[in-house]
Formats: C-alpha cells, sequence, structure tokens
C-alpha cells in the first residue's frame, strides 16, 4: 500500500491512502491471483475535540472518501463501497455511504447504478465479508483473522465522531 | 511525484509538492477522461458526467469535489 501526503494550500493534513504502480497508477490488490480489492481513501487529520473520547494524540482522522471496490481480474467492478463525508454537490440525492451491486435484475436489467443504503462501513467489514463468502475464494493468510478484525471494527464504532 | 520513504510496515510514502500533485492528477483525470481536471470539475458541475460510473466516481472522490476546505491542490 502507499500513502500519499497530499499537499494543501489551506494547510489541511490530507492523505490519499491506495495501492500505486511503478507508474503511479492507482491499482488494486490482488486476492489470491483471482479476484482484486480496489482500495482509494481520502484521510484528513483534524485536531481532536476535547472531552470523552478524545485521544491522547490531540488529532483523529476523518476519512474523507472511500472507494472499496472487488473487480475481477481484467477490473470489472463485481461490488463497490463508497462513501463521501459531504454531498458531492447541490441536490445530491443519494445516501453518502452506500454500495453498488453489478448484477441484474431477473429480466436482464443491470442493477448497478443502484445505490443501495449502508452506514459509512469500516473496511475490515469488507474484508470479512471476501474472507467468509466461500463465492470469492478468498483466504486469510492467518487464521485468526477474526480476533485481529473485531477488535478493530469495535475501535472504528467507538472513535468516530460522523455517520 | 517521488517515493520519500517506507515505513517499518511496507507502506511507501509519497510527499509531493503542491505542483507535483496538481500534475499528477492532471495526468489521472486526463488518461481516465480525456479531459483536464479543471474541465472535469465544470462537466459533473453542469451534470454532463454520469456519477454512478466508477472512473466518475473515483475521481471524483480523487478531487475531493464537494468535500470541506481547499480542493486546489486536488
Amino acid at each position: 500500500m502507499s500513502l500519499v501526503h497530499i499537499p494543501s494550500a489551506d494547510e489541511q493534513e490530507l492523505f490519499l491512502l491506495s495501492r500505486v504502480d511503478a507508474d503511479q497508477n492507482l491499482i488494486p490488490i490482488e486476492l489470491f491471483g483471482t479476484n482484486r480489492l480496489f482500495l482509494q481513501q481520502v484521510i484528513r487529520v483534524v485536531d481532536d475535540e476535547p472531552g470523552p473520547g478524545a485521544l491522547e494524540t490531540g488529532k483523529r482522522c476523518q476519512t474523507v472518501s472511500y472507494r472499496y471496490r472487488l473487480e475481477e481480474p481484467d477490473r470489472t467492478p463485481l461490488i463497490r463501497w463508497e462513501y463521501d463525508r459531504e454531498p458531492p454537490r447541490e441536490n445530491y440525492p443519494y445516501p453518502r455511504a452506500h454500495v453498488h451491486v453489478h448484477a441484474r435484475f431477473s429480466d436482464d436489467e443491470d442493477i448497478e447504478r443502484l445505490h443501495i443504503s449502508t452506514d459509512r462501513v469500516a473496511l475490515e467489514l469488507v474484508r470479512w465479508h471476501l474472507l467468509t463468502e466461500d463465492y470469492w475464494g478468498v483466504e486469510s493468510k492467518v487464521d485468526d483473522w477474526v480476533e485481529v478484525f473485531q477488535p478493530s471494527i469495535d475501535g472504528f464504532i467507538e472513535r468516530r465522531t460522523f455517520p | 511525484m517521488n517515493a520519500t520513504h517506507t515505513t517499518e510496515a511496507g507502506t511507501v510514502v509519497y510527499e509531493p509538492t503542491q505542483e507535483e500533485y496538481a500534475a499528477y492528477l492532471d495526468r489521472i483525470v486526463w488518461d481516465a477522461m480525456g479531459r483536464s481536471v479543471a474541465d472535469f470539475k465544470q462537466a459533473y458541475e453542469d451534470g454532463e458526467l454520469d456519477e454512478t460510473n466508477t472512473v466518475v466516481g473515483d475521481l471524483i472522490a480523487l478531487l475531493r469535489i464537494g468535500q470541506e476546505g481547499d480542493s486546489s491542490s486536488a
């Protein structure tokens, strides 16, 4: 994975987290040579508000946006988890966190344009889905991944200050 | 945009200048859409782009369109 410290004219602390190839294109992670997981997350570091739940560092990371996407090897999307902290435009009608499923109704109509509402999803839950559904054929490198993910998910829920 | 260092966990860190990052975004948007960043933003504002398209959605997030604060460098 790569971290790009985004230079900001107004001195915000911003970072782009993704995987970057030699030509600096954003590329997905291979999942044991089968499907791919594309990750693109923009993070902002802000001063923490004093009070209950405040972190000792006095700083807090905010997710500005994420794009988590399960893809086929040719990069055809299968499932897209998306979030924008603020609506990207006026009168944006969709939930800020949503999922797109690249599937079809029984009459063959594509449903990938549907914005299926979600809460903001921790990346660990995306990986949880990939690891538990045999359909994707994804395996963990460690056996105790639940014990690793669960505290992280709990911390995500405990620390977040914004939906 | 050159990598500046690698963390203990193996994460490669880049620290581009504003000019480097602006050029990087210009290249990414041009490669994906055949437009400049400014043209992309204008086209999105004008409702000309399909925001449910995967590529468009990625760029909206990458450019921080609609998000709080400065986006001139993104």
